[in-house]
């Protein structure tokens, strides 16, 4: 009995040396495990999801595909890439490979165009009139302007003048103004097409400067940046070249930086085809 | 406090339940009874036999979904060739050993295993799918699959899709939730290790040894199930399919050795359906992945020496025959995906090619050898253990002067460093990034081949060991 247990010794040691190697993983598999079972009736799997693929703006495009056919996917447009980021199509409803181009959503990008607008942009009130002349970057598409607080009840006149020619020109007050979740990107303000959607201004209508004036301001600390994209000021990276001219439709509530726009040529044929964006627009 | 553990409880049941139930129940009966049509007459283990069914029925479905077969009639065919199976495995039922010792090593081995692979499967839970590649391809192609998008909307056609189409099966009836198939791959890991550790005849292995085989079997499945690929990801369940095209390949080549060469070394070589089924396994790598032909080609060329050397079969043209038809099943298995490239049209470009040229010019980037030994002595030192065990057991090997398992087992390692060597060589990405991004990956292959072959050394020691002490 003692000869053969002496005999398995090296058995025994090796087999010593496996549960000491085993065990630790055991037991932590055994906690993790108890751990899971645990918080498997309260953990938020989507809350996490939606953080974990936040940059991607899952949700903002979730909204939107849910309307298109299952396997469309809108143009989507991020600051340093154009297409489906890492696979986002995959994590959308339906199997979403034909992108439609059309459709476009800008993704993370709607930002001031200058970072300090201060040497850019020259500002003077006059009668109460608040005109702002601006140098624009070498390749741009300006989508509104964003106001750096809210202001009072009273309305304006603002007008949008490039190449001795007003491009834009309407009455706003404070509810004309879009709001978001995310603070630094609120109180924008977009500028009305002739429909009941909006314009954009690009490199066509401006060239390199633009005039902004705002009617009836009665305090001098009035305060606004021009938005879009450009690919000098950082807000749209390499991915100016490819992007369209268009219509804005609707932002995100969440993060106005996002919106969803419509190719400008095929506006109509888009309309026609997906009764929803008519629909999604309040009056 | 009870009443929360009891709540808690509740709804892990109802959970597992709604996510799983349905999936395991059907992965577990139609792939074993859908395989009995043609294991009838195997002599291999039930859960090899239904890893077979898992392999066989996923080719099915590939197939079907290449002809244009509906998603319905498709699974209305395989229910029907499943109940076929059920009537032929009732008929045959008194043939069938239903001794299921539970108290057996190897139940005890897939109960503890069975643990870790819960642990993931827990894991892909709580952590949504985000391997950028997995998404784009794997996961892509297991979504096209079960919504049955026609193979010219799949994001990636020119790749084949096993793997996918097994992460489909698990997701089918679990409401397409992508986490359920990817948990279960640990699972399926599991069943494939521990079926070919216990395939192996333990039969002169005294209880002391065959719990320490037993350990070894465990701790092997631990490093396997836990080993990542680099930011964070598992080679298991981050939904990436380089375990799956390694360790197919690995399991098929090394049972096959195992039972043809070192086994049955006078016997002629027979294509019965249990060299057949082993065969299927081998070279559905392809099916996996585009690596898969490499490891194909490995695995062939290093079984055909080991025939050569280590075999007493005379050459006559009936020895002969049933190597032809085993290399005619080989080359039908590894022609599916170009069959169904040709039949749908599409193009598979230079994805599955070798770059001939550019392997026969290699030698003019000799310059860049050290760096490659610099990738791989790096790669060899994040899993150290692994090659020194492998060395050790090596060792052991050579003073029982078992050569034939030494050579079935160095050959394919062997041949695998000259393939990494000439892929890197040869390959006309920058040599830094692409040696950052695949030399671990490749590597991998190599890590599986250790791992399968770390198990047989262990086994033949162990029943050396226990013959000289009796």
């Amino acid at each position: 009995m003692i000869k053969s247990i002496i005999k398995k010794t090296p058995l025994y040691i090796i087999f010593f040396i496996i549960i000491l190697h085993a065990i630790p993983h055991l037991s932590s598999s055994i906690n993790r495990i108890y751990d899971g079972l645990k918080k498997i009736d309260t953990y938020p799997r989507q809350e996490y999801k939606a953080k974990l693929y936040g940059h991607m703006v899952i949700d903002f495009i979730s909204s939107v595909t849910t309307e298109l056919e299952i396997t469309t996917l809108p143009y989507l447009i991020y600051p340093t890439h154009n297409g489906d980021l890492y696979g986002v199509a995959m994590l959308l409803d339906g199997y979403r490979v034909n992108v439609n181009k059309d459709i476009i959503m800008f993704l993370d990008m709607d930002k001031p165009i200058w970072k300090d607008d201060k040497s850019k942009c020259q500002r003077e009130i006059n009668n109460n009139n608040l005109t702002k002349i601006c140098q624009l970057p070498d390749n741009y598409i300006i989508t509104g302007i964003q106001f750096s607080e809210a202001f009072g009840n009273s309305s304006h006149t603002i007008s949008f003048e490039c190449k001795n020619k007003i491009i834009s020109k309407f009455i706003f007050d404070k509810s004309n103004l879009i709001h978001s979740e995310n603070i630094p990107y609120d109180n924008l303000l977009k500028i009305p097409n002739k429909d009941k959607f909006y314009k954009t201004i690009n490199k066509k209508d401006c060239d390199k400067t633009i005039t902004i004036t705002i009617s009836d301001i009665k305090e001098n600390d009035f305060h606004f940046s021009i938005t879009g994209l450009s690919g000098e000021g950082g807000t749209a990276g390499n991915v100016m070249d490819n992007v369209p001219e268009h219509i804005i439709i609707l932002w995100d509530k969440k993060d106005a930086r996002n919106y969803l726009a419509v190719n400008k040529n095929n506006l109509n044929k888009i309309l026609n085809k997906y009764k929803f964006i008519n629909n999604s627009y309040k009056d | 406090m009870d009443n929360v553990i009891y709540k808690n409880l509740v709804f892990a049941v109802d959970f597992f339940w709604n996510n799983y139930f349905y999936s395991i129940v059907f992965l577990l009966i139609i792939p074993f009874f859908f395989s009995y049509l043609f294991t009838s007459k195997s002599k291999l283990p039930s859960d090899i036999n239904w890893l077979f069914g898992i392999i066989i029925l996923s080719i099915f479905i590939i197939l079907l979904h290449a002809h244009g077969l509906s998603k319905n009639l498709t699974f209305i065919i395989i229910y029907i060739l499943s109940i076929a199976g059920f009537v032929s495995f009732i008929k045959n039922m008194n043939k069938f050993n239903f001794r299921m010792n539970i108290l057996s090593l190897k139940s005890l081995v897939y109960f503890i295993s069975f643990i870790f692979a819960f642990d993931a499967l827990l894991v892909t839970y709580f952590e949504p799918i985000v391997a950028g590649d997995s998404l784009a391809y794997w996961w892509s192609k297991t979504k096209a699959l079960y919504q049955w998008q026609p193979l010219n909307l799949f994001l990636s056609p020119q790749y084949p899709h096993l793997g996918s189409t097994i992460w489909m099966l698990a997701i089918n009836y679990a409401d397409g939730n992508e986490f359920v198939g990817r948990g279960l791959f640990a699972t399926l890991q599991a069943i494939i290790f521990i079926s070919f550790c216990f395939a192996l005849n333990l039969k002169n292995l005294d209880l002391a040894s065959r719990i320490v085989y037993g350990g070894v079997v465990v701790l092997s499945y631990i490093f396997l199930v836990k080993l990542e690929m680099g930011g964070g990801l598992t080679f298991t369940y981050s939904g990436y399919m380089d375990w799956l095209v390694a360790i197919i390949p690995c399991f098929g080549y090394f049972l096959f050795g195992y039972r043809n060469i070192l086994q049955n070394k006078s016997e002629k070589y027979q294509l019965h359906v249990d060299n057949a089924i082993l065969i299927v396994f081998f070279s559905s790598a392809a099916l996996v992945k585009a690596e898969g032909y490499t490891d194909i080609l490995i695995y062939l060329v290093s079984i055909s020496l080991c025939f050569v050397f280590f075999t007493n079969k005379k050459i006559e043209i009936k020895n002969i025959v049933p190597v032809i038809i085993s290399f005619f099943i080989i080359f039908i298995i590894i022609n599916i995906n170009n069959y169904i490239y040709l039949i749908n049209e599409i193009s598979i470009g230079n994805t599955h090619g070798f770059n001939v040229k550019g392997i026969l010019l290699s030698y003019q980037n000799i310059d860049r050898t050290p760096l490659i030994i610099e990738y791989l002595i790096k790669s060899t030192l994040n899993n150290s253990w692994v090659y020194i065990t492998y060395m050790i057991l090596l060792f052991g090997i050579i003073i029982i002067k078992r050569f034939d398992l030494l050579v079935l087992s160095l050959l394919p390692i062997l041949l695998y460093y000259f393939f990494i060597y000439l892929v890197f060589m040869s390959t006309t990405s920058p040599i830094e990034w692409h040696l950052s991004t695949t030399l671990f990956r490749l590597n991998y292959h190599i890590i599986i081949m250790m791992i399968f072959s770390n198990i047989m050394f262990i086994k033949f020691l162990l029943n050396k060991y226990n013959l000289r002490n009796k």
